[in-house]
Parts: structure tokens; C-alpha cells; sequence
């Protein structure tokens, strides 16, 4: 609502009062959706080739894509800061190569937690001198990792910062002979979302838009929407093509949780889009926030997904206020 | 030897001491001979009028669909949850559950899923594999609707961590006891345990019995799905020894050419005009119009078509009458 729009309702006798409660419960509405807090990592990480030239380590946080070869490494996602030693350890069980890349599909802490650890020179290479890996990520990452806070401190320190921020849609790059595209998901589980696509391998990887724990994450507060991630989840149905009789094919390292293949996408996006149904259904009925939560929306996957850091309630408090109606436009009062 | 002959150890007495050295040695070496006994290895078909009893047409003749006969060809009413376990999540699912879902091209070629593949048309083809001692090392059973094998490792390796991919087949190990092959089977995909969108989850496993009698194979299995299930789900099937192959071949491997490949290929494609590419088909809450249609053909409380333990049990049927 702009301001302009606030003036317009005020001079058309639209009660202050009114105004005042409607922008109130909207504020409030928004800012009781809390952001979504990953599952703890676990203790002690695993290793688990893909395919192609990719592997996945698990455990360490959010899940870690590692792709190597002759030209050396490159790292999606970084796991959880306190996991970096075993995730060092277990990059070396794969290739002493150094790594070149790292790449964060968005600033959640468990996906850039461990950037300052695995950027080092000494990480990458072994040696104390050598070449810095370039750290991409979409710019909205950036901005946030870098913007200041209360205290005058940045989010993150400097030494864990993106180092190659993009904006275009799309990034793409050849590293070890194979085409790795890295595309913005805009406005999903936040507003600055990669996905990483291993093209040579056949490899997905999906930042948290999915995972095989969690309903799907949206963090308002950094500009996620659910409409983005079920725009998001089409987007990598897309790209996913099942081998014979729906398995295998692509393979999908998601943002937490097991390796999956494009069924696996299927079943969780046809999720998404009955939910997002179901809720809208709810929401153009009038039922309020409470009403919607008491009518059980997620009935069905409650079970599987509901997580402490992400919980169903959790869950519709963010994604509500997209399907809630504006409030009423004032009512005109007679002519002059 | 001499020596015992020497000394006066008589031929009756060495014929009953080499029977009860030998009895010992069978006796020591039973659990292999039950193994052996008790083999399934083989060509299996499923009872039916025009493949192994006799001789006959049609598509029950050439599927043997008589056994469970509501599962066959266009499957099990919608809406019938009879006599399945099923919890509220469950129940919320396959409500929502339309059967347009398997005309859009993500869903069109699914296989059946171990919680319930032997239940549909199977024509199995059951090979092993032995490791230099002539030990099974795995069992491979193939033949069931859109070739979901499934292999079971009988060398005691462990199921895969629980960041490996779930398949359609899911990961299974199995051992003998006594005359029954029994099998653990996890990491299975999302599916379904009935074929009319009763879903089964991918926390489910599947215990499996393999149980021989002469040329009968019954195949017992019992789903667990702490997700849907307030209680195991049991369900059996009957296979009779094919041992020509016969099961004309095989079931669903033929070259396509020869349109024997329909159970074992496909190739998803547009089936239904969709509003937009992604297109899910569904019902929301309260809007299944097959709710009831079953109940009404069958004389009974809609309540009793919407499953749940209870109406598995002999006494639901007095609980009806009142």
C-alpha cells in the first residue's frame, strides 16, 4: 500500500481508525510468520557419489554438492560453520584437488555457514599461499550477508562473503569439461535463490526451494513467497527429465534430506500445488488465519514434514497472507 | 580302517557307524538342504484359465486376473477403503486422490511400487545369483507391472543409508527360515497400496514371505506405514511354476513389435487437456464426488467404504447391523 494510496483512503472519509487496525493486523500477519530454522546437522557427515562427477555430503547441515575433476573442485553449499573440519575431511576422501568454486544457493546459515572454512586458501589447496576459490551466489545474497546490522557488524564476516555476485537470471560456466548452469529462483524460499544444474552429470542441485523434510520453506522476511517456490519447483520439473518408467534420470541433491529423482519431485510439488489449493480455497471462503489452521490444509503430509524448526503452523503463517483478501476497498460516499 | 577291521569291528557295525556319521552330516548341514529344498527360483505365473490350467481367452486368461479379481484390469472402486488400516492422513490423501492423475505425463508411467506390485499382473521371472561356494548371493525377481524388480540381497550387507534415493522397488535383504524366504524391504518411493490413490508413503517398509509348496508359491506381504497405518497391512497372492517359461513370454518383454510390451514400457505423453503445464488433478476436502458410490452399490454405511482397522475386523459387520 503506498502512501499515496493512504491519502487517497484517508481524504475519501475512509475511517482513520479502520486504516489504522487494517495496516496493523496486515504488519502483524507479516511479521508473525517466523523464518524457517533447518533441522540440525548431524553428527558425523557422509559421502555418497551421485552421479557423473558429483557426489553429496550429508550430515554436515544442509546438504553439500560436490563436483570434481582434473580442473579441481567446486562446492555447493557449505554445510553449518561448526562442520567445516568434517566436511574438509570428507572433500579430501573425493579429490585432493583444490577447490576452485563454491557456490551458495541462498544465505541460510546452514548453506553459507561453512564459506569461511572451505575458502581459505589452505582449505582449497592445502597450502597456505595459492588461489582463493571464487565464492558465487545470487546478489541478494550478498547484500545480506554483507548489510550491517543494529551493532554495526555485518551478518557474516568478510572472509565468508560472496566474492562473485550475479543478477542476471541465469549464470552459466564449464568447469572440469562439463556445462554447470546456475539460475536465479526468484522470490522463493527467499529472493536469492540459485539452483545449480550439473549438466554432464545430470545432477540438480536445489537449495532448500526443496527437500525431502521440510514443507516447503518460505522465508518472508528475506523475501521468500510460496507462489516463487511453486513457480521454483515447476521450473526444476522442467529441467528434470525421469529415465525409463519415472526413476532415475536426473538426480536431485536437495537443499536437506535424501537423494531424490524427478518422482520424487513430482510427489513433492503435487503437494505444494494441493495445499496451495486447499488453503486459497480457505482463504477466498473469508476463513481467517485461525479458521485455515483449524481446518487442517496440510492434512496428509503432516506427519512426514512437520519439523520443530519448520512446523506446520510455522508454515501457514508464512504462506497465508498470500491468499488472504485485501481488506475491503472503503465504501464511496455519496456524490457532492 | 584295517586297524578296526583288524581288530574285530564287524562290517554290520562300520555300515551303522559310517549311517550315523553321514545322518550327522545331513543333520549338521540342514539349513543349507532347506535352501535348497525350498528354492523359488524359476518361471511363476499367476493361476489362471488360459496359461496353466487350461485353456481359455480373454484378458483374465492370458493375466491370470481371477485371483482378487476387483484389482484387475480397470482396478478397485474409488473410494473403497474397506477393510484398510488407514489413519486420518491417509484417508485425507486418497480423498484427494483423482484418477486423472494418471493422465498427465509426470504420473503416466510410475511402476507399481513394492507395497503393492505383487498384487497387480505379474508373470515372475525369479533367477539367483552364486558366489564361488554356490551360495545365493541375491535373488532377482523380475515380471511384475512396469518392472519394478526387485533384488534381494541375501549376503547380510546392510540397507543403504538414509540419504540414498528411494526407488520404486526400494532396497530389500532377505534370509531363510525354515521353508519361507522372508524379506525386509525400505527406501521405497511415494505410491500407493491399493489402485485407487490409497497412498503409502516413503517411510513404508514391506516384510515379504516367500512360501513354496510343490508348484504353488505363495507370496505374503504386510506393509508398515507409520506415516498412513494404524496397523500392518497384510495382503497375499498365489504364483503356480510356469516351468516351460510359457507365460508367453514372459510377461511384458516382448519386442514391441510384437505389442507384448505394454507392462513393461512406456512413454509418458499427453493424455488429457490441462489447464497448465504442471497441472495436478485433485479433489479438495469435501468435493469427492465418488464418495458414497461404492457404499450405495454395496448396501452400506458410506463410513465402512472410508476404511480405518476396524472395519478389517469380523465384528465390524455386527457393528453395521445394529
Amino acid at each position: 500500500m503506498t502512501r499515496r494510496t493512504l491519502r487517497t483512503y484517508a481524504g475519501s472519509g475512509f475511517s482513520r481508525t479502520i486504516l489504522a487496525a487494517a495496516v496493523v493486523a496486515m504488519t502483524c500477519a507479516s511479521a508473525h510468520a517466523q523464518s524457517p530454522t533447518e533441522i540440525a546437522p548431524d553428527p558425523a557427515v557422509e559421502v555418497i557419489k551421485v552421479q557423473g562427477n558429483v557426489w553429496m555430503i550429508a550430515g554436515a547441515g544442509a546438504n553439500i554438492a560436490v563436483q570434481a575433476g582434473s580442473q579441481g573442485i567446486v562446492v555447493v553449499d557449505t554445510g553449518a560453520g561448526a562442520m567445516s573440519d568434517k566436511v574438509l575431511a570428507a572433500i579430501r576422501t573425493i579429490s585432493s584437488r583444490p577447490i576452485r568454486y563454491i557456490i551458495n544457493t541462498s544465505d541460510a546459515p546452514q548453506h553459507v555457514g561453512g564459506n569461511a572454512a572451505l575458502g581459505t586458501p589452505r582449505a582449497a589447496t592445502g597450502l597456505d599461499r595459492g588461489a582463493t576459490p571464487n565464492v558465487i551466489a545470487q546478489e541478494n545474497v550478498y547484500t545480506r550477508m554483507t548489510r550491517l546490522g543494529p551493532d554495526g557488524k555485518p551478518a557474516y564476516p568478510s572472509d565468508a562473503w560472496p566474492t562473485d555476485g550475479y543478477y542476471a537470471p541465469r549464470r552459466g560456466m564449464i568447469f572440469n569439461g562439463e556445462a554447470i548452469d546456475i539460475i536465479h529462483m526468484p522470490k522463493a524460499f527467499s529472493d536469492g535463490d540459485s539452483i545449480v544444474y550439473f549438466r554432464g552429470s545430470n545432477v540438480l542441485v536445489t537449495g532448500d526451494i526443496y527437500t525431502t523434510t521440510n514443507l516447503p520453506m518460505v522465508n518472508r522476511a528475506n523475501g521468500g513467497t510460496y507462489a516463487g517456490v511453486l513457480a521454483a519447483l515447476r521450473s526444476m520439473l522442467d529441467i528434470a527429465v525421469a529415465d525409463d518408467l519415472a526413476e532415475g534420470g536426473t538426480y536431485l541433491i536437495p537443499g536437506h534430506g535424501r537423494i531424490s529423482d524427478a518422482a520424487d519431485l513430482v510427489e513433492y510439488h503435487d503437494m505444494a500445488y494441493i495445499i496451495r489449493d486447499r488453503v486459497k480455497k480457505l482463504a477466498d471462503g473469508g476463513k481467517s488465519l485461525q479458521e485455515v489452521k483449524a481446518a487442517r490444509p496440510v492434512l496428509g503430509w503432516e506427519g512426514r514434514y512437520n519439523q520443530p524448526g519448520w512446523t506446520v503452523d510455522m508454515f501457514l503463517e508464512a504462506i497465508y497472507p498470500e491468499f488472504a483478501k485485501a481488506p475491503a476497498p472503503p465504501a464511496r460516499r455519496g456524490g457532492r | 580302517m584295517k586297524a578296526i577291521v583288524g581288530s574285530g569291528f564287524s562290517r554290520t557295525k562300520m555300515a551303522c557307524f559310517a549311517a550315523v556319521v553321514a545322518a550327522a552330516l545331513l543333520a549338521w548341514q540342514k539349513p543349507v538342504r532347506a535352501q535348497l529344498d525350498f528354492d523359488i527360483v524359476g518361471f511363476w505365473d499367476q493361476p489362471a484359465l488360459g496359461t496353466v490350467l487350461s485353456a481359455g481367452s480373454g484378458v483374465a486368461a492370458i493375466f491370470g486376473f481371477e485371483e482378487d479379481s476387483t484389482e484387475r484390469a480397470d482396478g478397485p472402486d474409488l473410494v473403497d477403503y474397506l477393510g484398510i488400516p488407514l489413519n486420518a492422513e491417509a484417508r485425507a490423501r486418497a480423498l484427494a486422490y483423482d484418477g486423472a492423475l494418471l493422465g498427465v505425463p509426470e504420473h503416466a508411467c510410475m511402476r507399481h511400487p513394492s507395497t503393492y506390485s505383487f498384487w497387480g499382473p505379474a508373470r515372475l521371472r525369479i533367477e539367483s545369483d552364486l558366489d564361488p561356494n554356490l551360495d545365493v548371493v541375491d535373488y532377482k525377481v523380475s515380471g511384475t507391472f512396469r518392472r519394478a524388480d526387485r533384488t534381494i540381497w541375501m549376503d547380510g550387507r546392510p540397507h543403504p543409508s538414509k540419504y540414498a534415493p528411494h526407488t520404486w522397488a526400494g532396497f530389500t535383504t532377505g534370509e531363510w527360515r525354515g521353508s519361507t524366504l522372508v524379506t525386509n524391504t525400505t527406501h521405497i518411493k511415494w505410491g500407493w497400496i491399493r489402485r485407487n490413490g490409497t497412498p503409502s508413503s516413503d517411510q513404508a517398509t514391506v516384510t515379504t514371505y516367500y512360501t513354496r509348496n510343490e508348484n504353488v508359491l505363495t507370496v505374503t506381504w504386510i506393509v508398515n506405514d507409520p506415516l498412513y497405518l494404524t496397523e500392518p497391512y497384510i495382503k497375499s497372492v498365489d504364483f503356480i511354476a510356469a516351468p516351460r517359461g510359457a507365460t508367453p513370454s514372459t510377461f511384458g518383454v516382448e519386442p514391441p513389435d510384437r505389442g507384448g510390451n505394454l507392462f513393461a514400457e512406456c512413454f509418458s505423453r499427453e493424455e488429457i487437456a490441462r489447464p497448465d503445464q504442471h497441472y495436478v488433478p485433485h479433489y479438495l476436502p469435501g468435493e469427492n464426488p465418488f464418495v458414497g458410490e461404492t457404499a450405495k452399490r454395496l448396501g452400506i454405511p458410506v463410513e465402512a467404504t472410508l476404511g480405518g482397522a476396524e472395519t478389517a475386523l469380523p465384528e465390524y459387520k455386527d457393528k453395521l447391523k445394529k
